[in-house]
């Protein structure tokens, strides 16, 4: 059964919103309801409407519709949860392992490539299912992609002592070293989301180990977003902070605090769901990416401290106070070619965060894809957005090799 | 039996209303300025005693 976390939550949330959706319609007409301000032009003109058709029938029609809807997200969470898509048996060997961390091999002669994703979901997105690839568009295009998998799979003393600053010095360093040894030299590396971040740490550790850069929706100005929420990030490492000491934090506490970016955000990604032809490509678009975001390990427990308290909290990387094995992360030192990817729909990673890397850096290739932190990399924009641009400046970077 | 024409129209509006009020509980869950504008004031004193 396919998992949706923290089910209870979202239920609830649905439950609030439709549970109450009846009793919130009498409290509009009686002018007792608070309507965000953004909203006021819209609610003004719907008010005329209702008006001319009469408040019983328009509230009675409420009471009906917001069942229907309730209904509707129960039988779309029921839909997901026994949808027979499965993970394609991925064609893989794994290259090398140090402590936690593995190396995925997709193979081939052609230019080594490292891949490093975010710690917080498995690696697969970026090689979510045939047709949606990033790792295999790369390999068509030539290249040996090798996907970094922080592990997790199991638990181990290892993956707990885990910090952002071991997780580049002992997690991403060693692997730059495999791959260098498979290039021969100095290595092209992609990173995505806080992988990118990471990556970043590890280029201004080892320029001289680094051939190419690229970033894919890396935050690095944590404050960039006129959206960004003190509050809820202090509530996220009160609530860390309330887990037994040194335990690392559940996936379904992390989706907490991605479900807080919009509370709402499931209830209509379910329903449309309920409503899709369920043995269609999209239908299994759909499960493989939802049982992607809703995958993962627990995360180490200081590597989610440190996340809320040095990158989220305090914005060290964007101010040069962050320090990686003692060494400040200077991007100044980056001397190989950097490509920039900041989605202009980014809610994860606002755009303008991951464009301030632009300013400390030489000359970085910039694009910014039509798209939002997840749909960049899978999306049906993808290939234009991001894959060919990408693969064209690869290839740009190599010449001469 | 068919819905009269009034009754299609209250069905109408009412999805019109059910998007606007989760956009609304989106909007204000997510503003910076919430606490402020939707801080928990106590309704009366028993209120008050079990706030």
């Amino acid at each position: 059964m396919h998992k949706l976390r923290p089910l209870p939550l979202h239920l609830a949330n649905a439950q609030l919103c439709w549970g109450g959706a009846g009793q919130a319609a009498s409290q509009w007409l009686a002018g007792d309801l608070s309507w965000h301000p953004d909203l006021a032009g819209e609610v003004a003109a719907l008010r005329r409407k209702v008006n001319a058709v009469g408040a019983g029938d328009f509230v009675a029609a409420v009471l009906q519709a917001s069942s229907g809807r309730m209904q509707d997200l129960l039988a779309g969470v029921a839909a997901y949860q026994a949808h027979p898509w499965q993970a394609p048996e991925r064609k893989r060997t794994v290259l090398v392992r140090h402590g936690t961390v593995q190396l995925f091999d997709y193979g081939g002669t052609g230019r080594p490539l490292l891949l490093v994703p975010s710690m917080i979901n498995p690696p697969d997105i970026l090689d979510l299912m045939p047709g949606c690839s990033l790792v295999r568009y790369l390999s068509r295009a030539g290249f040996r992609p090798l996907l970094l998998d922080w592990g997790g799979a199991e638990q181990s003393d290892e993956r707990t002592r885990l910090t952002l600053a071991t997780a580049v010095t002992e997690g991403l360093l060693p692997a730059i070293r495999a791959v260098a040894n498979l290039a021969g030299g100095s290595v092209d590396m992609i990173g995505y989301c806080m992988g990118g971040t990471l990556a970043l740490a590890a280029a201004a550790l080892a320029p001289d180990a680094i051939h190419s850069l690229a970033l894919l929706a890396a935050p690095y100005d944590f404050h960039a977003d006129s959206a960004f929420n003190t509050a809820r990030v202090d509530a996220m490492a009160q609530i860390i902070a309330g887990l037994p000491a040194g335990a690392p934090v559940p996936v379904d506490l992390l989706q907490l605090y991605f479900t807080a970016l919009d509370p709402t955000l499931n209830d209509r990604k379910f329903r449309r769901f309920a409503h899709m032809d369920q043995s269609s490509e999209a239908a299994a678009f759909f499960v493989a990416l939802e049982t992607w975001a809703n995958g993962g390990a627990p995360l180490p427990r200081a590597v989610a401290e440190e996340c809320l308290t040095l990158w989220y909290k305090d914005n060290q990387p964007v101010q040069g106070r962050w320090t990686v094995d003692g060494q400040q992360v200077d991007p100044a030192g980056i001397t190989a070619p950097v490509f920039l990817a900041a989605p202009k729909g980014d809610r994860l990673v606002p755009q303008q965060g991951a464009l301030a890397l632009a300013n400390h850096l030489l000359q970085p290739t910039i694009v910014t894809p039509n798209a939002g932190h997840v749909g960049m990399v899978v999306g049906r924009s993808a290939r234009k957005g991001l894959w060919e641009p990408l693969t064209a400046w690869l290839s740009a970077t190599g010449k001469g090799r | 039996m068919n819905p009269s024409p009034d009754d299609k129209d209250a069905e109408r509006l009412a999805e019109v209303f059910l998007d606007l009020w989760q956009r609304n509980l989106a909007l204000w869950s997510t503003a910076p300025e919430r606490a402020d504008t939707l801080a928990v004031k106590p309704g009366t004193q028993a209120d008050a005693d079990d706030a």
